[in-house]
């Protein structure tokens, strides 16, 4: 018997009781769609959670303050700062130079008027003569926006000012709260302008104190949470630093509060998770109080591999599912078909003849059901996946955006195809050696 | 925020992740690298009318912050160097050198009340304002914009120094006598000439404020000052804005 041969006469066995063969289909399909979901979430956690801990990222990111150390803080995630200390560009390139440092971000705030025509503040430090409401006092944070992903902030609506930008920015929730605006009506404030102003103290030449206000125009280009730096406002780095500089060069004894540090703080990137507690003692050592979430890493840690543990679980449940289904239906076929392969037998079909039209059969089904099980887990996943982003983005959470794993469903058919014949390998052997006068009699 | 917020979110991002059987994009919300283009500096030199001591809420209504907002480009730096009570004398020390230092590619000037409520001879005032608008122009290349002399009904402080008003601001004092309305109003328009004259001599852009506030109150137009006389009103710091706006040349405005 040729293999086309045996091809015609699978399909002609399976079209012959199309409602068995639907069925083990569809039972693949199923098991397919739960594998492909299965194993996409495995991938994901492995390769976005995983690897972003291991090789570095905002989780393994740790943070310097333009603080001293404290001694008796030592071991603690977020501990209290000791006093303050400037940071400076050799304090950078210092701290750049230490073992297991893979990147040093510098973080950059500065004290800054908002003003914003039309809205009236609540809360915070509301200024001005007359306390109208419409300018309020709060810190701009200026980070390297061409590295977004290493820092600690999630874009909640809108998008990220283009780096480099001194007209574009992302306001907090935090910030727009004080205006009263909250929820999903944050979204809103996408595209308003505001005008920031960094003020500056002099004296004038009779001695008087006196405020004069650096002021820029700024878009609000998306609404973002950000833990980079203590602030409502989130610039690119040029603009903070300009805003910082001006409010320094004041007159210190006007505005004690100005900041002579060129860096609020930095943002230490280490090669590794494991190089996180050498790295932050070496940074403690040349003279700046550190934090990083440590403890929160191992707690993450532990989270993701129960999760790993649950799902490759329930994938290999699935799959268990989906065999003993193929190797039922291919066990009932073959005792339905007792006659059919007596004859085939008699006519002078060989064992291996049987053999390979009972496994051709069991791939014909399991790579139709893998096909259709790829399409309806991928679907489930959209369909979770938009459900997941409406219900983060109306938390003011960062939403998630499917995008489709061809590798992964090419793998699934062809792993649902070889699972088929793997199952209906039992079944085919028994056909093929089912003696011919033994089935013909039955 | 707390420890266990924060497992619970990352945890809830790790599984939000998994179940959604992809990652973020990233991609989409960050835009490309913008150019920041070519700043320009404005510096507003002047006396309480700039700092919007009158007005609602100063420090978005006092008419150099309206000008900025309305009219310069985006990409625009605002410094208000402007001091309650300046003449033009103090303002050679005091925010000249401010504007120099911030590059200013456009400064504004109003320093009228102050001298003119002083009893500051025009020739003096002449002279001192050639030295400011000099200075403010560097060499040449700034865009320096000089208001005239309001009509005395309308002049800041004149109403408030009229009623017996001592001090009508932090830093301004009504004169322990008061020129008469006459003799006032020959000053101005003396000072009227001399800031044309220092506007040509210097290069700077001449703001007819006077005709202006003259055509706004023929029309029956909103108070130009405050209650009190001793300051502009909202409404009159927006007409300051808009002049000064209309004087603007082309190339430094705001174009979209």
């Amino acid at each position: 018997m040729s293999w086309a041969d045996a091809f015609r006469l699978a399909a002609r066995s399976v079209l012959r009781r199309p409602g068995r063969a639907a069925l083990t289909v569809v039972a693949v399909a199923l098991a397919a769609a739960l594998f492909t979901a299965m194993l996409t979430m495995a991938a994901t956690a492995q390769g976005r959670v995983l690897n972003q801990l291991a090789k570095g990222g905002p989780l393994a990111g740790i943070q310097v303050a333009a603080a001293a150390p404290d001694p008796s803080q030592a071991g603690v995630d977020d501990p209290t700062k000791g006093a303050p200390k400037p940071i400076d560009q050799a304090a950078l390139d210092r701290i750049a130079r230490i073992p297991g440092v893979d990147v040093v971000l510098p973080i950059v705030t500065a004290q800054s008027l908002v003003a914003w025509p039309g809205h009236t503040a609540t809360g915070g430090d509301v200024v001005g003569p007359n306390n109208s409401g419409s300018v309020v006092f709060d810190q701009l944070v200026g980070i390297d926006l061409s590295r977004l992903g290493d820092f600690p902030v999630t874009l909640s609506a809108g998008r990220f000012p283009a780096p480099g930008s001194v007209t574009q920015v992302d306001v907090t929730p935090v910030l727009l709260a004080r205006y009263g605006i909250t929820g999903t009506r944050t979204r809103s404030v996408v595209g308003s302008q505001i005008i920031l102003g960094a003020p500056r103290g002099f004296r004038s030449s009779d001695g008087t104190p006196v405020f004069r206000s650096r002021w820029t125009k700024a878009t609000i280009v998306g609404v973002v949470t950000q833990q980079a730096g203590s602030g409502g406002i989130l610039a690119s780095l040029s603009l903070a630093r300009a805003s910082q500089q001006w409010t320094a060069a004041g007159d210190p004894s006007v505005d004690p509060d100005a900041g002579s540090s060129p860096y609020a703080g930095l943002f230490v990137i280490a090669r590794g998770l494991d190089s996180v507690p050498s790295v932050r003692a070496a940074v403690e050592a040349v003279g700046y109080s550190t934090s990083a979430p440590e403890n929160l890493i191992a707690t993450v840690e532990r989270y993701v591999h129960v999760v790993e543990i649950v799902l490759t679980g329930i994938g290999v449940i699935a799959l268990a599912i989906a065999s003993l289904g193929i190797t039922n239906a291919l066990l009932a076929a073959v005792r339905e078909r007792r006659r059919e392969i007596g004859i085939l037998k008699a006519v002078g079909a060989r064992d291996r003849d049987v053999l390979r039209s009972f496994l051709i059969e069991a791939g014909v089904m399991g790579a139709l059901g893998g096909v259709i099980g790829t399409v309806l887990g991928l679907a489930l996943a959209r369909l979770v996946a938009a459900i997941v982003d409406g219900y983060l983005t109306s938390q003011g959470l960062a939403g998630v955006h499917v995008s489709t794993p061809y590798l992964l469903g090419i793998a699934t058919v062809v792993g649902a195809t070889l699972l088929a014949v793997g199952a209906g390998t039992i079944p085919a052997r028994r056909a093929a050696r089912l003696p011919a006068r033994e089935a013909v009699e039955l | 925020m707390r420890a266990g917020h924060r497992i619970r979110l990352a945890v809830s991002s790790v599984v939000v992740l998994v179940l959604a059987g992809c990652g973020s994009t990233g991609t989409d919300s960050v835009a490309r690298a913008q150019p920041a283009g070519p700043r320009s500096t404005y510096v507003a030199v002047g006396g309480s009318d700039a700092v919007g001591s009158g007005t609602g809420d100063p420090l978005l209504d006092a008419w150099p912050q309206q000008f900025f907002r309305h009219v310069l480009p985006l990409t625009t730096v605002f410094v208000n160097a402007a001091e309650p009570g300046s003449t033009v004398a103090e303002a050679i020390t005091d925010q000249a050198p401010l504007a120099v230092s911030s590059r200013a590619t456009v400064v504004t000037v109003w320093l009228v009340s102050g001298d003119l409520l002083d009893g500051t001879p025009a020739t003096t005032y002449g002279t001192q304002l050639l030295q400011l608008l000099t200075t403010l122009r560097g060499r040449g290349t700034t865009t320096v914009l000089v208001g005239n002399v309001p009509p005395l009904a309308q002049l800041p402080g004149y109403p408030a120094c009229l009623n017996g008003a001592v001090r009508v601001d932090r830093g301004f004092r009504c004169p322990e006598e008061l020129p008469g309305a006459a003799a006032l109003t020959a000053t101005s328009a003396a000072y009227d000439q001399v800031i044309a004259a220092d506007a040509t001599r210097s290069g700077a852009v001449l703001v007819d404020l006077r005709s202006a506030v003259a055509t706004s109150v023929a029309r029956g137009g909103a108070p130009f000052l405050d209650p009190s006389g001793a300051e502009l009103s909202t409404a009159g710091s927006t007409l300051v804005a808009g002049a000064f706006a209309a004087a603007l040349p082309k190339g430094d405005r705001h174009t979209a």
